[in-house]
């Protein structure tokens, strides 16, 4: 059984994940940055981001409501608690 | 019982609103599992447990001889203690008497398997001393325990075929008579057998001998069935709710679509079930199986057998040819490998690729060979490295094209982007080329694919690439299947008998 991150550890892996897939500076990856206006990220992007958050915390990524429905990078960190721990349950939202 | 009710023997049922909502959940209600005498009892127990977290509640124990296995009764005890129903397919070896007292004290369905391709049914079953090993002594051994019960299901495997085809109505008979379950199947078809492989019965023969056996359900015991392939006196949807695990940890579809989704030595069932595409669209059979199957009164109940249609064709979405409903319609069923012709937009000289091989869990096999001349070939004769990428999207493009061939049209794409590719050698004009893809992730119409081109076993280009293409099936209606359904005791499985 896989250990579920705090939200700490999902914060801190996610901001490296965008670090590093997509070189934003650490400093500008706070909770209320809006991934595309903001962190300039576009639709292309979207799917290495969901490739490179897949790898990094061993779960599945669909496109659904949830998944649209998100804009800043709080949003992103909430998904991904609640995805992990989901998929952990063996529950699907 | 109803032409609209569809059993798994006496237990191995599940109502359409449960069926839904384990494909809503990828979960599981049934799992067979493959015993092989040497088989880790840890892993097979370990795979259990985690197929009764996921929803199951049925274990069909399979393999070449699972009663060869040293703690397969244990397995059986520590299966049943999580109030999950038993399943054991069986030649009869050391089937003693005492082992049938625990069989049946644990309410395990045994089913007995007759050998395949030899006549004189009865005789296999009820008469020692002959060429069956033990089976008859099997046989006489869960009778004196008490088999067959109300507990207790007691059945009999046949593989129909040419040499028993005849005897088959009076063995059914028979087995309703003794209230002894009949599994009647048909032969596997060998794997890429689409071209030389026969089935020993044709498909009018087997329509011919489910009629027979249905009318003698109905004059037996006023038992009413459909008689529809892949088997005698029920359907089978176990694709959609069912998974099998091989000894060597494989996880399948089903012991017909022997294609590996990953190992639970890797990942756990759960990451398998949930990523699989293979599983996934056959979930969705209603939307993505291709051909003759989607014009018959029965589909949305019925999708033929996966099993026989994946041997024949390569693909495990293609209509059943043995299924005598499209016995006019073969030419409609494409085999793999195909033409891409038709498949793919492009058209000479920009296509490249010419075959689709096969198709796996998100990966696929084309081949092509390297036009004489074309933009792509420079003036000494060489594949131009500009091509590769190109040859990969092209391949990527003929995957989604066959995938796609239901619906009208052929769907959109673009490459977006080439990311990491390395080049090492090169093809020159004549050269057969072999395009391997591996589908690394899909995000709503977006895709990221690793493509390797190579010629015989050397590697000549490997790279990433980025594609968008639209998937069809998301703009079509839907057919979803009814009433009450059967789904896995491992085989087929018949209507119950009336109690009392």
């Amino acid at each position: 059984m896989k250990k579920t991150l705090s939200e700490k550890e999902v914060i801190a892996l996610t901001n490296r994940v965008l670090a590093e897939s997509f070189e934003i500076e650490e400093e500008r990856l706070l909770p209320e940055k809006r991934i595309f206006a903001d962190l300039g990220l576009d639709s292309l992007d979207t799917v290495d981001l969901v490739v490179a958050l897949q790898k990094r915390f061993s779960i599945t990524i669909r496109e659904d409501e949830r998944v649209r429905s998100i804009r800043s990078l709080g949003d992103l960190y909430t998904y991904i608690m609640t995805v992990q721990q989901e998929q952990q349950a063996g529950t699907e939202g | 019982m109803s032409p609209n009710d569809w059993r798994c023997g006496r237990d191995f049922v599940f109502d359409s609103g449960e069926i839904a909502k384990t494909v809503a959940r990828r979960g599981l209600l049934a799992l067979e599992i493959e015993v092989d005498p040497g088989g880790d009892v840890r892993e097979i127990w370990d795979v259990v447990g985690q197929a009764k977290a996921l929803g199951a509640r049925c274990v069909s124990i399979v393999g070449d001889e699972p009663m060869g296995h040293a703690e397969v009764l244990d397995l059986v005890s520590r299966i049943c203690s999580l109030r999950m129903q038993v399943a054991m397919f069986t030649d009869g070896a050391g089937m003693s008497a005492e082992v049938a007292r625990f069989l049946l004290a644990n309410e395990v369905r045994v089913i007995l398997r007759l050998a395949s391709g030899r006549a004189g049914l009865r005789k296999q079953l009820t008469e020692p001393g002959g060429h069956c090993g033990g089976l008859p002594e099997a046989f006489r051994s869960l009778r004196d325990a008490g088999y067959p019960a109300r507990n207790g299901v007691l059945g009999v495997s046949v593989i129909v075929g040419a040499e028993n085809y005849a005897e088959l109505p009076s063995f059914w008979r028979w087995l309703r008579e003794e209230d002894l379950e009949p599994h009647f199947e048909l032969p596997k078809a060998p794997v890429n057998g689409a071209r030389s492989w026969q089935s020993p019965v044709r498909a009018h023969e087997l329509h011919s001998m489910l009629r027979v056996l249905a009318e003698s359900d109905r004059s037996f015991g006023g038992l009413e069935w459909l008689p529809q392939p892949p088997i005698a006196g029920s359907a089978c949807v176990r694709n959609r709710v069912s998974c099998f695990v091989t000894a060597s940890g494989s996880v399948m579809p089903c012991q017909g679509v022997r294609i590996s989704i990953g190992s639970v030595r890797e990942k756990s069932l759960a990451e398998l079930l949930r990523e699989s595409e293979i599983l996934q669209d056959l979930r969705d059979f209603a939307d993505t199986i291709r051909g003759p199957c989607v014009d018959c009164e029965q589909f949305g109940r019925c999708h033929g057998c996966r099993g026989t249609a994946f041997r024949l064709t390569g693909d495990y979405l293609a209509s059943d040819p043995l299924c005598w409903r499209n016995a006019d319609r073969q030419a409609e069923i494409e085999c793999l490998p195909c033409g891409v012709a038709g498949v793919v937009p492009h058209q000479k000289p920009m296509r490249l690729v010419e075959t689709l091989v096969s198709i796996g869990e998100r990966n696929a096999v084309v081949e092509l060979v390297v036009p004489e001349d074309g933009p792509f070939i420079a003036a000494s004769g060489v594949l131009e490295r500009a091509a590769y990428p190109e040859i990969v999207a092209q391949a990527a493009a003929a995957w989604n094209g066959f995938k796609s061939r239901r619906h009208d049209g052929l769907p959109r794409g673009y490459l977006l982007g080439i990311k990491r590719f390395r080049f090492d050698g090169a093809a020159r004009a004549g050269d057969r080329l072999v395009v391997s893809l591996f589908k690394v992730a899909r995000f709503g119409d977006f895709g990221i694919m690793e493509g390797k081109v190579s010629k015989g076993t050397h590697v000549l280009a490997r790279g990433e690439i980025k594609v968008w293409h639209e998937n069809p099936r998301q703009t079509q209606g839907r057919r979803f299947p009814s009433d009450r359904e059967s789904v896995v005791s491992g085989v087929s499985a018949p209507p119950e008998l009336p109690t009392g």
